[in-house]
């Protein structure tokens, strides 16, 4: 069953045309793959999936059935999708603790959800989410607070992007644990070897739009091919 | 709970008022309901025609690690409450005062406040002044006049980040003397057509003084903040700072001025004002693990006056 529908959406900012037209699909249980080159605009679809403000969309976007494209990004949440942003924000004074129970009432989950991004509880739970956490510790943070929501569906934008340690063999790891535990994932990311790694399928987009579906493999190879520049953990 | 506010913020910690012995005074609208004191401590409190005088003396050298706690307030919709505070903490000792200041159903509510704090050379004096007005909002207006002298020691906290403001009026005048401290502290959540109007001056007299004016206020949609910190240098070696942060939102508006006078060539006074909105990105964060912009604009300024 389809989890995520999305329809030849456009989305415009800044009265320059981001996303030309985009088309995919997430199916319930599925991890799937959107690679591109950076500046192709992968965050940009994100972000509009997940309602964002100042965009012009168009198009369709359906969860679950139902379409969402007109509902804020509150009640997007609310009905099981979420976003894990490429830029966690400070929140100066909030707790981390404080910022993973804003999507549960269930502190043990939150706190095993912590634990799960290499966090210890106990020593990270009261730290503040600003000056108290380095860029890649907030990273983990934003992780693990996708995860307290058990979200029928995952954004993850750029995932590796600013993360302290962790190579993208835990990565993969920590997205088939969400999987395991109930969520699907869309993925989104121009790193090879995390693209390699997970994902049912993939999409690839190039210059604003979503040119090919396949095998996550197949598309990396496609999209070095066409000068997509993708980057390798070795490199 | 009541209105989102747990009972120990409205009334104080449970276990206070469980304790009988401890320090205290009760004064409900311009009624005083219990004075407790405690050998150290010199505590009055009397009805006047049209108010409340209450009076608190710390003897030469006491120290009390637990607060002392003034409990006021009007627990039904109108009423006036008039009340005069005379805090004196003599040479050498210590203590903290606790002040709950509770108006939880308030409508057409008058404070008036009129304080006085003396902590004598050597003395420390800290003061938590919490206050509570519903959802409604009280007409505040309160007056202090601080003096801290040699070598002694002045905190004080104002909070007022819960429930609404009303219309709050406050001028506070303070003196510090040779190798005394001052640190002033306020917090405040405006909303809609609350109004705010703090004005607070410290005069640095002393040789050595210091003070620190801490101001965070939000004002939110329609809500207005006017916020004046004033220190004035008038001896060799005094130090002083005055910080003001103040977070608009929707069309909130927040006037904030430092204002530093230096007398003394010796003294040295800065300032640090910063004015902005929330980040929307902070904002959309909240929002994308289900809470509605509301909510995250109320769990991001609360966060943010915590500090």
């Amino acid at each position: 069953m389809a989890l995520l529908e999305v329809k030849d959406l456009r989305v415009r900012a800044g009265g320059r045309e981001i996303v030309k037209r985009a088309s995919l699909r997430v199916d319930e249980g599925e991890i799937v793959n959107l690679i591109g080159p950076n500046g192709s605009g992968k965050s940009t679809l994100a972000r509009a999936i997940m309602g964002s403000e100042g965009y012009e969309v168009e198009g369709e976007i359906r969860f679950k059935g139902e379409d969402i494209s007109d509902l804020p990004m509150h009640e997007r949440a609310r009905r099981g999708l979420t976003l894990c942003w490429q830029e966690p924000a400070r929140f100066e004074g909030l707790t981390v603790g404080e910022y993973l129970m804003a999507g549960c009432d269930d502190e043990e989950w939150a706190r095993r959800c912590l634990r799960m991004v290499g966090l210890d509880p106990d020593e990270y739970w009261e730290r503040e989410c600003g000056e108290g956490l380095s860029g890649g510790e907030r990273k983990r943070v934003e992780l693990a607070s996708v995860m307290v929501m058990r979200p029928d569906l995952v954004i993850l934008d750029e995932p590796d992007a600013g993360l302290d340690m962790t190579s993208s063999e835990d990565l993969a790891k920590l997205i088939e644990w969400m999987r395991r535990e109930g969520s699907s994932v869309l993925l989104i990311t121009h790193s090879r070897d995390l693209a390699e790694r997970v994902g049912d399928r993939a999409y690839l987009m190039m210059d604003g739009e979503i040119v090919e579906e396949g095998d996550p493999e197949e598309i990396v190879y496609k999209c070095r091919m066409c000068g997509g520049d993708l980057v390798c953990e070795a490199e | 709970m009541r209105g989102g506010v747990s009972e120990e913020e409205v009334f104080g910690p449970a276990e206070y008022h469980a304790d009988p012995d401890a320090p205290r005074v009760v004064i409900l609208e311009n009624k005083v309901v219990n004075v407790q004191d405690r050998e150290g401590l010199e505590l009055e409190a009397e009805e006047l025609d049209d108010g409340v005088r209450a009076e608190l003396v710390v003897k030469e050298g006491f120290e009390l690690d637990e607060p002392v706690h003034f409990c006021v307030g009007i627990p039904w919709e109108e009423g006036v409450q008039r009340i005069e505070t005379r805090v004196v903490v003599e040479p050498e000792a210590r203590i903290r005062l606790l002040s709950h200041c509770s108006f939880p159903r308030a409508e057409d509510v008058l404070h008036e406040m009129k304080a006085e704090f003396v902590v004598k050379d050597g003395a420390e004096l800290e003061v938590q002044d919490i206050h509570y007005h519903g959802e409604g909002g009280v007409r505040l207006r309160a007056e202090y006049d601080v003096e801290v002298g040699e070598g002694a020691r002045l905190s004080s906290e104002f909070r007022l980040t819960k429930g609404r403001v009303g219309e709050l009026w406050w001028v506070s005048r303070g003196v510090v003397r040779r190798e005394g401290s001052l640190e002033g502290v306020v917090r405040i959540m405006a909303r809609e057509d609350d109004k705010v109007d703090i004005e607070e001056s410290v005069r640095l007299v002393g040789e050595d003084s210091r003070a620190v004016l801490d101001s965070r206020a939000a004002a939110i949609d329609g809500a207005r903040v006017r916020f004046v910190g004033e220190l004035s240098g008038e001896a060799p070696g005094a130090k002083g700072h005055v910080e003001c942060s103040e977070i608009i939102r929707g069309d909130g508006r927040v006037e904030s001025v430092p204002k530093l006078k230096v007398v003394d060539p010796d003294a040295r006074l800065t300032h640090e004002a910063a004015l902005g909105t929330l980040e929307r990105r902070e904002i959309e964060a909240l929002m994308s693990r289900g809470l509605s912009e509301e909510e995250a604009v109320e769990m991001l300024v609360e966060a943010m006056l915590r500090g």
